[in-house]
């Protein structure tokens, strides 16, 4: 990252950034991991971050020792706060189980935009190199339905073993995602949120793996745009195989790109919400970072295809993920294309 | 930091999946619970474990093994806690 000024004036903001930055040790970033574990989901608290002892009782004066920080809404004192305690056990935040010294500041903090409406890719960079017209169609590229103002992922291109004509695989959220799109919906690419219109209809949907309890659908294309069986920035699919325990991935998103991981859970089952409805989801497997200095996926990533790293077979395909920690679920890519009568074909237009 | 887990044979792999069968059966539509799956052990290694697979139950947020009633193992797998909220993305 460029910090624009190696030689900070003394006193300067550049100064004091560089001087708490000498403070944030490998044990500092273990329990600042370890603070966002425990108690990021606490609804007491607005932030946890690294920084500077805040003195709330002394006009919120800044003390220069290092510290954890837990940023509560809310702050107890005496017996205010042993009340607190007894009543609300699951609340109270135990600063021992960080092993860091750790500060509790009060501060309430808002958003200055208007609240957004989270669901996976609604929030479009103005710029994304995916969110373009592709020509011809590969894996790893911005896709969406004729009805849902989004953006997902066009995971790649499988045949249909029933009629041997080419369709694309992605996600039940990605190709459908309610449960009133009828078969034969326009699939567009790039998907509406990145511009795309009836003018970019590349397939229709045909059908979905929901009832073999996975988040998967495969949709016929219609010849307007030529596919390969590449990913991009990836190369070419080689096959397909089983995840298993310590295989390095590697996937082309819409959101993240190409980002990596290592399996580390897999035969996982979860109950999910779609649309409203709890549906429970079968072969999942649980992709984690390989270092801590790497996005594994975000929204906008599901219906890519995780690829084992050094052969480039399809291992699965992405549909979740949490942010802190960070970590990609993923369905097991033999079992989605046996659910959905589909093959991995050879490369072809 | 989780630990590398060697591949395990077909018995210790088919142990585990009944183990976490049996958490399924219990624990699968809890309203804490975002995920339950066979993998690496999240925990530091422990002789006894290390490098076989164990239970994983994943909670959407820190709560007691005590408040969940999880077990510490299911016929000898153990089972672990991993905090984590997965959202579809």
């Amino acid at each position: 990252m460029n910090s624009g000024n190696k030689n900070p004036q003394p006193g300067s903001f550049n100064e004091s950034i560089a001087e708490i930055a000498c403070q944030f040790t490998t044990q500092a970033q273990e329990a600042l991991d370890r603070a966002h574990r425990l108690y990021l989901h606490n609804p007491r608290v607005s932030l946890i971050d690294f920084g500077w002892k805040i003195n709330d009782r002394d006009g919120r004066s800044i003390e220069k020792t290092p510290r954890i920080r837990i940023h509560v809404r809310e702050k107890e004192y005496g017996a205010a706060f042993e009340s607190f305690a007894v009543n609300n056990p699951e609340l109270v935040i135990d600063t021992d189980l960080i092993g860091y010294p750790v500060d509790l500041p009060l501060a309430k903090y808002r958003t200055g935009q208007k609240p957004q409406l989270e669901w996976y890719g609604w929030e479009a960079p103005p710029v994304n190199p995916r969110g373009r017209v592709f020509n011809p169609l590969r894996g790893g590229i911005s896709i969406s339905n004729a009805f849902k103002n989004s953006y997902g992922t066009l995971g790649g291109r499988v045949v249909d073993r029933r009629t041997g004509r080419n369709m694309i695989l992605s996600n039940w959220h990605v190709l459908v995602g309610s449960w009133y799109v009828p078969r034969g919906t326009p699939i567009y690419q790039p998907g509406r949120l990145h511009g795309g219109t009836a003018r970019n209809t590349i397939a229709n949907y045909d059908r979905d793996a929901m009832n073999s309890y996975m988040d998967a659908a495969v949709a016929y294309v219609n010849g307007n745009r030529p596919i390969t069986n590449g990913q991009e920035e990836l190369g070419q699919v080689t096959g397909t195989t089983e995840p298993l325990p310590d295989m390095v991935v590697t996937k082309s998103g819409s959101k993240t790109h190409i980002t990596d991981g290592r399996v580390t859970g897999f035969v996982g089952r979860m109950v999910m919400n779609y649309d409203g409805v709890p549906r429970v989801i079968r072969n999942v497997f649980h992709v984690a970072q390989i270092s801590n200095d790497h996005e594994v996926s975000a929204g906008g990533d599901s219906g890519s295809w995780w690829l084992e790293k050094s052969t480039n077979r399809a291992v699965g395909l992405h549909f979740a993920g949490s942010n802190v920690p960070e970590y990609a679920l993923a369905i097991s890519m033999p079992q989605v294309l046996e659910a959905l009568d589909v093959r991995i074909g050879p490369e072809n237009t | 930091m989780s630990t590398v887990m060697s591949q395990p044979d077909n018995i210790t792999m088919e142990q585990a999946r009944r183990a976490a069968e049996k958490i399924e059966e219990q624990f699968l539509f809890h309203p804490l619970v975002s995920l339950i799956d066979v993998g690496t052990d999240p925990s530091p290694a422990t002789a006894a474990h290390a490098g076989r697979p164990v239970v994983r139950v994943h909670l959407r947020k820190p709560v007691s093994r005590q408040i969940m009633n999880l077990p510490d193992d299911v016929d000898g797998i153990p089972v672990r806690i991993i905090i984590a909220d997965y959202k579809l993305e």
